[in-house]
């Protein structure tokens, strides 16, 4: 063959070295980030871990004032916001997306998905702006309602505000919604029609179709798409925000106003001066950011051995 | 093939934007500085905001100011984010000790801090401190207690709990607050204590001077502290308080201005609260712009610590003029004497800025 | 009827009615920011900036800058990065690094929002001790990156493998197949996945709260604090001023009108790919 490469020939050469390193750059520097982020938030925090150390997990004090800080209370809200959520939202969000599988015609599933994508990508500030507004004065009705039902006079007081732990939940439960209802639909769709075609041919009726032979093979899917959701829910800064009331003490009924840990940081890192209280916060978002990452790589697991049975 | 051009067209618009972005970038650095920015206090906002559009058509020097808080501004300007920050409470030692070098006191205006309440009829009540601290502390807590209406012989107050409101998030307002009760209330001083946000032995938080307001106006039986420009814009009615010289003392712009009528620090680090004054509303308190006083710092220019400096004067002088109309009490003459010797003795690289 | 059957037709009832439910909410919502949006539109809305406070009139004209120049050049930062992450990660496909290079996008896609935040403030702000616009683009970046990294990879993956082998077959060699066989094969897929991106990072709030931090003025200096629709909405949604909350209604309706913009463009762009293909 040839011993001397030819110009074009060298010129590719090059393209191709050149090509490579900005693959290779650009993957290194997407890995890197996860390590930068770590890195910084680590060290930026420092100050909160060495007042406070590893109890800051579990103690409940949460007072500027006198500099004492624990992540307790941020924890609680951020599990029952984004778990109360989950619960509300994933029957419906199944619901969905077996009637665009297996109910609805294509005339009518297309205009559906393409709500639901549009419900996905309003932003959470919106979402926000909609709670805050319409959602919370409803909750807050609701409340004063409950409170004399029970008659209790403290919740009728307490919850005449409507912001809280409740207007957050059912917030959030309408924002994970399209999110989940698609994962699910995704893994629905690729279940093999001849299974369904078998078992009804053997007369079952549809529902018996979809009980028996499609959730059981989409069971392990489901559970990832439901755990991404929540490591959504768990994250949601914005809306939560709006809607929760910023309140710093262990939240003791629904209607408290609470905090989770990413609303603690966009409520009150602006106004944190001293560095305890400045480091306690970014504390805050490294447990959200280890939190986040175990959640969707243990969700991304389970998706992809969902797929791969 | 059409699909080729999509990226191409995207990745050149892109490219374009970029070079734009960092040319636009490259105009810092100029000699004439044309902006300033700064940071904090909420309770001032209404003020600033008319004041600094005021001073951009007269001058084209641009102030922007974000409401952050007044946690906010003294940490913007800890950090060095900003060219000042405002705060209607004056740094604690320690915040001095994190800001590194020191840090001057600008008053612009005096507030007043008043007790809004929500009960059928809405009576004008009088209150007075330890009835005040008492009720914060959660120890009154019906308003038909005897503390409350010995106080009040004329008016017939319902059986009826208090609802305790108070804010939610660092509030100058809040620092103003607990320092009165701290310093009429020793009770108050060693359960609570001063401070941006303290924890509450009682009541509901609301977010923002607003949410307070709006919580008051929502909740039968509330009482909750906010600054008197919110109340008098809601129509809310306040109580007038009982002051060092034992006058009761309906809150206005002339009472909490005659709180300042007293011999101030050169340094004009000052609580007016709990003024002796005969006639001043006792919750009052300057609100203040922060600067360091050794503008040469983090890469600033003379040029910037100039123009920090003519603003700073102009809000003090002509500025003042604007303070009355938007209901904030004017500095009163001596205040802007001792103010304006402050602005004048900021340094760059030591010596006096020209 | 016997008991399955009537199973049947509750179910299929209880599907039906969540769908319908979804619907509403969708309508609700979408309702609300149009009526309220709409109400206070008018001319000064796009082309002014903010009146001082308690003066009426003024719009977001600084927020609507804002919002263009922060997304366009964190798109700008970020498509290089995603794009070649994306292609390494299809060509290599199998290999350990590159699974781990898909797993770190997975991860970095979840990571909410605020820390992102945070980071930009400790990384960027701090370091350049200004809130800028820049460092506002740059923590949207890291949002943007992730996302074009799967978009990239799941649109090569599409290409067919045929045309690739023919390529490879006439002696070209991996830069000259990835770039002018798969690359523009896939083109428009790349560049609807770069839309859709960039629909999601226009709407983000809480990197820019620490970050960008808003401005009253409306700025083209990307050094300098600089307000954005989203931002905007957010403080006036939490002003005690009617005024002011209703330019937060009209902001989102905005906001949502140019999300809705650039997610029409992507979904062409992926329809039309289609078509070519079949």
């Amino acid at each position: 063959m040839v011993t001397q490469p030819s110009r074009s020939d060298r010129r590719e050469l090059v393209h191709e070295r050149i090509f490579t390193a900005a693959g290779v750059t650009a993957a290194v520097a997407l890995v890197t980030t996860i390590v930068l982020f770590l890195l910084e938030l680590f060290i930026a925090s420092r100050a909160s871990r060495a007042a406070f150390g590893l109890p800051f997990l579990w103690r409940s004090e949460w007072n500027p004032v006198t500099e004492k800080f624990g992540a307790l209370p941020m924890i609680v809200g951020t599990l029952v916001t984004g778990f109360g959520a989950l619960l509300i939202s994933t029957p419906f969000a199944l619901g969905i997306a077996i009637f665009l599988a297996d109910y609805a015609d294509r005339k009518l599933a297309e205009p559906i998905k393409y709500l639901i994508g549009l419900l996905g990508g309003l932003p959470s500030v919106i979402f926000g702006l909609w709670g805050l507004f319409v959602l919370v004065p409803i909750v807050s009705k609701f409340e004063v309602w409950f409170g004399k039902l029970v008659g209790s006079e403290a919740l009728v007081a307490s919850g005449t505000t409507g912001v809280g732990l409740l207007a957050a939940i059912l917030l959030l439960a309408i924002m994970i919604l399209p999110f989940s209802a698609s994962l699910i639909l995704e893994s629905l769709l690729v279940v093999p029609t001849e299974l369904k075609e078998g078992a009804l041919a053997l007369g079952a009726t549809k529902w018996d179709a979809i009980q028996n032979v499609e959730l059981p093979y989409v069971q392990k899917s489901t559970v990832g798409a439901l755990v991404l959701s929540l490591g959504r829910a768990l994250g949601e800064t914005m809306a939560v925000t709006m809607v929760i009331g910023n309140g710093m003490k262990m939240p003791t009924t629904l209607f408290d106003p609470a905090n989770t840990l990413a609303s603690a940081i966009a409520n009150q890192f602006l106004e944190a001066t001293s560095p305890v209280y400045v480091g306690s916060l970014i504390q805050l978002a490294l447990i959200l950011f280890v939190i986040a990452i175990i959640i969707n790589i243990v969700a991304r697991v389970i998706l992809r051995r969902g797929v791969q049975q | 093939m059409k699909n080729k051009r999509h990226v191409s067209i995207l990745l050149t618009l892109l490219a374009v934007v970029a070079v734009l972005a960092s040319g636009c970038s490259s105009q810092r650095g100029s000699t004439t500085v044309k902006e300033l920015s700064g940071a904090g206090a909420t309770f001032p906002y209404p003020l600033y905001s008319k004041m600094f559009d005021t001073y951009d058509s007269a001058t084209g020097v641009r102030v922007n100011y974000n409401s952050i808080g007044s946690g906010g501004g003294i940490k913007a300007l800890t950090d060095k984010t900003v060219d000042f920050g405002a705060s209607d409470a004056f740094l604690t030692d320690q915040e001095e000790a994190a800001m590194g070098a020191p840090v001057l006191h600008i008053p612009t205006c005096i507030g007043a801090v008043v007790l809004s309440y929500n009960l059928d009829g809405n009576p004008a009540l009088k209150l007075d401190g330890t009835v005040l601290a008492g009720i914060f502390l959660g120890k009154v807590a019906k308003w038909n207690d005897p503390a409350i209406s010995t106080l009040n012989p004329s008016v017939s107050l319902p059986d009826l709990a208090i609802t305790v409101v108070h804010r939610s998030d660092g509030s100058g307002t809040t620092s103003i607050f607990t320092n009165y009760l701290a310093a009429v209330s020793p009770t108050w001083k060693s359960a609570v204590g001063a401070g941006k946000s303290v924890s509450w032995p009682t009541g509901i938080g609301g977010k923002g001077n607003d949410g307070v307001a709006g919580m008051i106006s929502q909740t039968k039986g509330s009482i909750g502290y906010i600054e008197l420009v919110y109340a008098v814009q809601s129509n809310m009615p306040f109580a007038s308080l009982k002051n060092a010289s034992g006058a009761y003392i309906v809150p206005s712009l002339a009472s909490s201005a005659a709180a300042a009528a007293v011999s101030l620090p050169n340094d004009l680090r000052v609580v007016i609260v709990n003024s002796p004054g005969a006639d001043a509303y006792p919750i009052s308190a300057f609100t203040w712009i922060l600067v360091y006083k050794e503008q040469n710092y983090a890469g600033r220019t003379l040029a910037q610590a100039q123009a920090l400096g003519k603003l700073l004067t102009w809000m003090l002088t002509d500025g003042q003029s604007i303070n009355e109309g938007l209901s904030y009490a004017r500095l009163p003459a001596p205040a802007v004497t001792k103010a304006l010797a402050l602005v004048s003795s900021m340094t760059y690289g030591d010596t006096a800025i020209p | 009827m016997t008991p399955r059957k009537l199973k049947n037709s509750v179910m299929g009832f209880l599907v039906a009615a969540s769908a319908v439910l979804l619907i509403a909410v969708l309508v609700v919502i979408v309702w609300h920011i149009f009526i309220s949006g709409v109400k206070y539109l008018n001319w000064n809305f796009f082309t002014k900036a903010p009146a001082p406070m308690g003066e009426s009139g003024g719009g977001v004209f600084n927020a609507i800058v804002g919002t263009f120049l922060i997304t366009l050049v964190a798109a700008a930062i970020g498509t290089p990065f995603g794009m070649f992450a994306g292609i390494y990660v299809a060509e290599h496909r199998g290999r350990r690094f590159a699974d781990v290079v898909r797993l770190c996008a997975d991860a970095l896609q979840g990571v909410p929002s605020i820390v992102i935040g945070i980071f930009g403030y400790t990384f960027l702000v701090v370091r350049f001790r200004s809130y800028s616009a820049l460092s506002a683009s740059i923590a949207l970046a890291f949002m943007f990156v992730p996302t074009t990294t799967r978009v990239t990879e799941e649109v090569l993956n599409l290409v067919p493998s045929g045309l690739k082998e023919a390529a490879y077959a006439l002696g070209a060699r991996q830069s000259s197949v990835v770039w002018n066989v798969s690359i523009k094969t896939a083109a428009a897929g790349i560049t609807s996945g770069l839309l859709t991106s960039m629909a999601r990072i226009a709407g983000e709030t809480a990197p820019l709260l620490f970050t960008a931090f808003g401005s009253r003025y409306v700025e083209w200096n990307m050094l300098r604090p600089m307000s954005a629709l989203p931002l905007q909405i957010f403080i006036y949604a939490g002003s005690p001023y009617p005024a002011l909350q209703q330019q937060a209604w009209s902001a989102a309706f905005v906001l949502v009108l140019l999300i809705l913009l650039l997610q029409y463009s992507a979904k062409h762009l992926i329809a039309r790919v289609l078509r070519v293909k079949a």
